[in-house]
């Protein structure tokens, strides 16, 4: 999508810290970021990159413990000065989500017909509330949608339920769907069905949809954009391709380098060198400068800029070299 | 978690009114009757029914009033005190102890014995306790001593199952069973291993429990059944202002505030105590 | 189920025989019964009619066989059947309890709720002591305090007996107050923790309304340990029932119960406890299975 069109959501500068106190823990740091209609975006970076504090800040999830500070934008207006009704209206029409853990996210109380069809009237949804339940439930490929309607979460699957979520999140083609680390819990056989089934909402009403992910090689399946990121903040960020034929950033390359691959038959497992920093004492400098085989005297004094347009990347060696 | 748990709990440290309280309840529990201002049965004819010393008609002499036989109150609160706290703290003590033993018993032993002593606690359990108390002083007769046998027989069975239940979920676990398969005799087990872990939910069930128990206490001298005169109660005495409600307040009031007041203290502390060793459990 | 139908039957049995020893316990009731010119002529043949000269096993074999029958004897003060006392005093006291009960949840839940979903602190500091008051305050003392300022200060409600609508409200009111206290504790504390389940996050984004979330969601969430709760709560008002009976004079088992046991009246102390307890049993029964129809988990 090369056309200059207003992105369906973006933010400047946004950051989210927990705590308050004597060691606050920086999680999602000077973040800039958009997404553009109909675009499906990745997410990608280890525990505690802050990408999954990224997704609940752009919809306005976040845990009440959490402190903002930044934008975001989404439609043109500053999501955080709407009002709680203009929320929730919002919620039910335009903005979704699918969390992480399928295994909790069904109230064990109520018939999955149940929690369906209180989400559907939400929508202001008439007519046969069953019937389109049945409906949205096949085209998200559940099995036996009848069978499923009226039974309990606890005695379906993991994937079965992250398909429930899905269409729940999905029930009224909105025009966001951010999906936290949708397969993490599940089998590896159904990871990809799940992500080709998030593609698939995007294909049949225009959704942008946000993917978080440690999984590289997934993203690579089914999105258009990659963003990585890193002690919470993004150091590169560009189309999929070009990111993986071509990274520019030292941690994007070292962590296409770890995915397991083989080299004259021999599988090859490699690891960054290091660990992760203590979001609670984050360096003044660029994060990864510690662990980075290509570092700079600058990078351990000040924060990298971005450099490039369409592929954007935070790395001092980049500027210099490009 | 309230705001108040979170206060205290989250600086791990008690809550100090009710710390106080308590301390300030064993001190003139132990002290007993030296620390009264006048002798708890000393009747004063000349000044009788005296309101307390803040409204008018009272004195400092006697801060907190008389009652009908001039006998000053704030002394028999005193007095109280030591009655209600020690026979209490004895039952309870007593009723922790059957009702540990027996539940060691029942879980470590499990099988024929175990379903006895749970069918028995059970059925302790179904009775409601003051049925249970009623017949029991109605059998033995009242005073000091059968109350506390009331009090050890309706409070045993609740540290049987408690025990009974800790027993059996760390009777599974890997040390124990090195220290069977190293030979050690079941018994010292028991006291060794098990014990030190169940330590913790016991002491906050009875601080839980003394509260009941000086209701229970209070209750049953309320009904002319339990601590009889000379001896002093604050359900006694309680019972002895009922007549003199509409103009002599006090002597039913204030014995009254003083068993509420006991009662949350110690409820206080053992609430504080549960939040310490288990966070999860918010109750 | 049929594991627990037969554990509460084992039980049962217990408490017969725990009846038996406690009404036995009790003392020889042949001198109370008895005119002081009886001879011991006299003292053997009543003996012998109640079969009180058997030994103590056969006794009670005795007694088992009759209450199997819903034979509870005949009371020994009154020569009527100690059944029919139990009967005439169940009325009342379960009317007194009922109702309590009802009151005490209603507060109960309310205020937990109130408790567990407000954002303001005084609110959540007030029910706390609120609960924390009410789990320590006496009854009787409770009792007189309301009658002192509603009956005789303030004359609006009557202070005893038994009749009109208005004789309900002090004793009800009095025996609600520790039920009350202890379901507000324990509805806030297992709301709050519904409150924080992802289930209630995910409801959120999808935009559903917020009573929705408290009151259908999380509550029906919460709700099963208070359920289970209140089977014991239960045996506990009729515990308190009895005192709070004395303070207000009312024409229930409590005073029934108490009468026998001065008078030391075997079959109606072994019919009012035993009553109570099959009733309390059968309570708890109740609770089971309405756990099952709440939570589908346990549905096996």
């Amino acid at each position: 999508m090369t056309s200059r069109e207003p992105p369906l959501i973006s933010t400047t500068g946004l950051g989210v810290v927990y705590g308050k106190g004597a060691n606050p823990v920086r999680a999602v740091a000077d973040v800039a970021f958009t997404v553009l209609a109909g675009e499906i975006v990745g997410i990608a970076g280890e525990s505690g990159s802050g990408k999954s504090t990224l997704c609940a800040a752009l919809i306005r999830a976040l845990p009440r413990a959490a402190s903002l500070s930044g934008e975001v934008q989404y439609g043109g207006r500053d999501l955080y000065a709407v009002s709680p009704g203009e929320l929730r209206r919002l919620r039910q029409r335009e903005l979704a989500m699918v969390l992480q853990n399928p295994m909790t996210s069904l109230d064990p109380m109520f018939t999955i017909g149940d929690q369906l069809t209180e989400v559907l009237e939400v929508r202001d949804s008439g007519g046969d509330l069953r019937a389109k339940g049945i409906a949205l439930l096949r085209r998200v490929h559940l099995t036996a949608p009848e069978l499923r309607w009226s039974q309990y979460p606890h005695q379906l699957s993991g994937g079965m339920k992250q398909r429930v979520l899905i269409a729940m999140a999905t029930a009224s083609a909105p025009r966001l769907l951010v999906a936290d680390e949708p397969t993490s819990a599940l089998d590896a056989t159904i990871q990809e069905e799940i992500l080709l089934l998030l593609r698939d909402v995007r294909d049949a009403h225009g959704t942008a949809v946000i993917i978080v992910s440690h999984d590289l090689n997934a993203l690579r399946r089914v999105c258009d954009r990659i963003v990585i990121m890193y002690a919470g903040r993004v150091v590169e960020d560009g189309p999929t391709e070009a990111v993986f034929s071509a990274p520019r950033h030292p941690y994007t390359r070292g962590l296409i380098a770890s995915l397991p691959h083989l080299e004259d038959n021999d599988i090859v497992l490699s690891s960054i060198p290091g660990q992760v920093p203590d979001l609670t004492r984050l360096p003044d400098g660029c994060a990864f400068a510690p662990r980075c085989t290509d570092v700079l005297p600058t990078c351990g004094l000040q924060q990298p800029l971005s450099s490039g347009a369409g592929h954007r990347v935070f790395c001092w060696m980049a500027e210099v070299s490009s | 978690m309230s705001a108040i748990e979170q206060e205290a709990g989250g600086r791990g440290r008690p809550p100090m009114l009710a710390l106080a309280c308590c301390v300030l309840l064993v001190i003139v529990a132990v002290l007993g009757d030296i620390a009264t201002p006048y002798a708890k049965d000393f009747a004063d004819l000349s000044a009788t029914l005296a309101p307390p010393f803040w409204q008018d008609g009272g004195s400092l002499a006697h801060l907190l009033g008389t009652d009908t036989l001039g006998r000053d109150l704030l002394s028999r609160l005193i007095a109280g005190t030591r009655i209600s706290l020690l026979t209490a703290g004895a039952a309870i003590f007593v009723a922790g102890t059957i009702g540990v033993l027996l539940g060691l018993l029942a879980g470590y032993a499990g099988g024929l014995v175990d379903a006895i002593v749970m069918r028995a606690v059970d059925a302790f359990l179904a009775l409601p306790f003051i049925l249970m108390a009623l017949a029991l002083v109605a059998a033995l007769g009242s005073g000091v001593e059968n109350m506390i046998l009331v009090m050890i027989v309706t409070n045993w069975a609740r540290y049987a199952r408690l025990v009974r239940s800790e027993v059996l979920s760390i009777k599974g676990r890997d040390f124990v069973t090195l220290a069977r398969i190293a030979g050690l005799a079941p018994h010292l087990i028991a006291f060794r291993h098990i014990l030190p872990n169940a330590l913790n939910s016991i002491t906050v069930l009875a601080l839980l429990d003394i509260g009941r128990a000086i209701i229970l206490e209070s209750s049953l001298s309320f009904l002319g059944l339990g601590i009889q005169p000379p001896e002093v109660s604050w359900g006694l005495m309680l019972a002895d202002g009922k007549a003199y409600m509409s103009f002599a307040w006090w002597i039913t009031t204030l014995p009254g505030l003083t068993i509420v007041a006991t009662v949350m203290a110690f409820n206080a502390l053992g609430d504080w105590l549960k939040l310490r060793f288990d966070p999860r459990a918010a109750l | 189920m049929v594991k627990r139908l037969g554990q509460t039957l084992v039980t049962l049995l217990f408490l017969t025989l725990m009846v038996f020893a406690l009404a036995r316990l009790t003392g020889d009731p042949t001198p109370l019964v008895l005119p002081t010119e009886a001879t011991a002529q006299d003292a053997q043949f009543f003996r012998h009619q109640y079969g009180l000269d058997r030994s103590l096993p056969v006794q009670y074999l005795i007694f088992l066989g009759n209450v199997s029958r819903g034979d509870f004897g005949v009371s020994f003060r009154y020569r009527e059947p100690a059944i029919g006392f139990v009967m005439a005093g169940l009325g009342p006291t379960l009317r007194l309890t009922g109702l309590a009960m009802l009151l005490a949840v209603v507060v109960g839940l309310g205020l937990g709720i109130l408790a567990a979903v407000s954002r303001n602190v005084w609110i959540d500091r007030l029910v706390n002591l609120y609960a924390s008051f009410g789990q320590a305050v006496p009854s009787f003392w409770l009792g007189l305090m309301l009658v002192t300022l509603f009956s005789i200060n303030l004359p609006w409600l009557p202070s005893s007996g038994h009749g009109t609508a208005g004789h309900y409200v002090l004793p009800v009111i009095t025996l609600s107050v520790f039920a009350s206290a202890s379901i507000t504790r324990l509805t806030r504390a297992n709301m709050a923790e519904a409150m924080q389940s992802d289930f209630v996050h995910m409801e959120r984004v999808l935009g559903l309304p917020e009573a929705s979330i408290v009151l259908r969601h999380a509550l029906r969430n919460a709700s099963l340990p208070i359920v289970t709760y209140l089977g014991l709560q239960f045996g506990l008002l009729l515990g308190g029932a009895i005192v709070t009976e004395r303070v207000f004079a009312w024409p229930g088992l409590g005073q029934i119960i108490v009468d026998a046991i001065l008078h030391r009246d075997y079959p109606v102390i072994q019919a009012t406890v035993l009553v109570t307890a099959v009733m309390f049993m059968l309570i708890n029964l109740a609770v089971d299975v309405t756990c099952m129809v709440l939570d589908p988990r346990l549905r096996v």
